[in-house]
């Protein structure tokens, strides 16, 4: 077998690299075996304050599937509110000690996550009327992307976004009601999203699910025959429901 | 006589076994299996290095075969020969955790796209 190569064989090449681990580290006899001494000196090597990761890892936890020691922000709900108001951040590698959340790069808030992934600020007093851009600061640095603007909107008079209450479907139609839709919203599946904006009554909402972006590239596998969740989101200038609404449909 | 004796034994273990806690370990385990093969994919926008991957049909270990959606991580999902992830009509196989790991831009602000978790391993063909 060559050398470094994992193959999880314990054998000559194996031992051989014990023993030099062994003499490196002044274990006697440097015999290639791993034996309780061995063990005791690799506890008390990996419980070395110099050998555990840095103090950051463990205060700012990622968020499933992202990436480690970088601070990222996805998300403020709700989307319009009034300075004062309690807002909730989604996001990732947030600090459980210290965070600075920034409105427009300035008038920073101190705030604190107890799970790296979620953060309540309370929106300044002092802010006026108009869309704050969000980012939030920590050891591991600014969540500040160019490609990707968190925003809020400070009003006196805020609206909520929408909300689906139920969700039904005939034939290719599906039909939301709820409430906060508006005269362009713009809706968005786990089957893609509407070609465009489509309008309301405020109260109801109707699109056919033949006509979402992915709906085809998945149905010619699909060919009707599997059961699948659906999941909707509705969109529009006042925000977007927070958790998607889900529906079982045959595709 | 030896063979009561085997008996009894037998029959004390078999009794200790079945009121022993489940270990830890097994207690921690979150990870549930999967297969399938590939339709489509769309990349994460907002949570890069991601991928959502829609899988037609998608088997879970259950009786009931299904069709959805899975994620792929280049941060956090190990990647097995023959190394075609998100390649239509190859077959994928491994584990998943459960949870949100795909956000994707809308206007101000990103949503997490559902999905039915995140895999932890897969190999493809």
């Amino acid at each position: 077998m060559p050398p470094n190569v994992a193959y999880g064989y314990f054998g000559p090449l194996t031992r051989v690299a014990v023993a030099r681990w062994q003499t490196a580290n002044g274990i006697t006899p440097a015999v290639g075996y791993f034996g309780p001494i061995s063990r005791a000196a690799i506890v008390t090597e990996t419980n070395t304050p110099s050998n555990l990761s840095p103090s950051t890892e463990i205060d700012t936890p990622a968020a499933l599937g992202m990436r480690a020691n970088q601070v990222m922000l996805f998300r403020a709900f709700p989307f319009e509110v009034r300075s004062g108001d309690v807002i909730s951040l989604d996001g990732s590698g947030f600090s459980k000690t210290i965070n600075k959340i920034y409105f427009n790069d300035s008038n920073p808030v101190d705030a604190t996550s107890t799970d790296g992934i979620t953060l309540d600020v309370r929106v300044p007093l002092i802010l006026s009327e108009g869309e704050y851009s969000l980012s939030v600061s920590n050891t591991l640095g600014s969540s500040n992307n160019p490609d990707i603007a968190i925003a809020i909107k400070v009003m006196n008079n805020p609206r909520s976004g929408p909300i689906i209450e139920n969700a039904s479907i005939v034939g290719d139609t599906v039909t939301l009601t709820g409430s906060g839709f508006t005269s362009a919203n713009n809706i968005i599946t786990t089957l893609g999203n509407s070609s465009g904006p489509i309008s309301s009554d405020g109260v109801t909402l109707t699109f056919r699910i033949t006509e979402l972006s992915m709906y085809n590239e998945i149905r010619r596998f699909t060919l009707g025959n599997y059961k699948v969740a659906f999941w909707i989101y509705v969109e529009n200038e006042h925000g977007a429901n927070k958790e998607p609404y889900k529906l079982e449909i045959m595709i | 006589m030896k063979k009561k004796q085997f008996i009894v034994t037998a029959f004390s273990l078999i009794l200790i076994g079945l009121f022993l806690p489940i270990s830890s370990a097994r207690a921690l385990i979150t990870e549930d299996p999967f297969g399938g093969i590939v339709s489509t994919s769309i990349r994460c926008t907002c949570s890069a290095g991601n991928r959502w991957i829609w899988f037609t049909p998608l088997y879970l270990g259950g009786p009931v075969v299904i069709a959805g959606p899975l994620i792929y991580s280049s941060f956090s999902t190990t990647l097995y020969a023959d190394l075609n992830i998100a390649v239509s009509g190859k077959w994928h196989i491994g584990d998943y955790r459960p949870g949100r790991a795909c956000w994707i831009r809308v206007r101000w602000f990103c949503l997490p796209l559902p999905s039915l978790g995140l895999m932890t391993k897969v190999g493809t063909n």
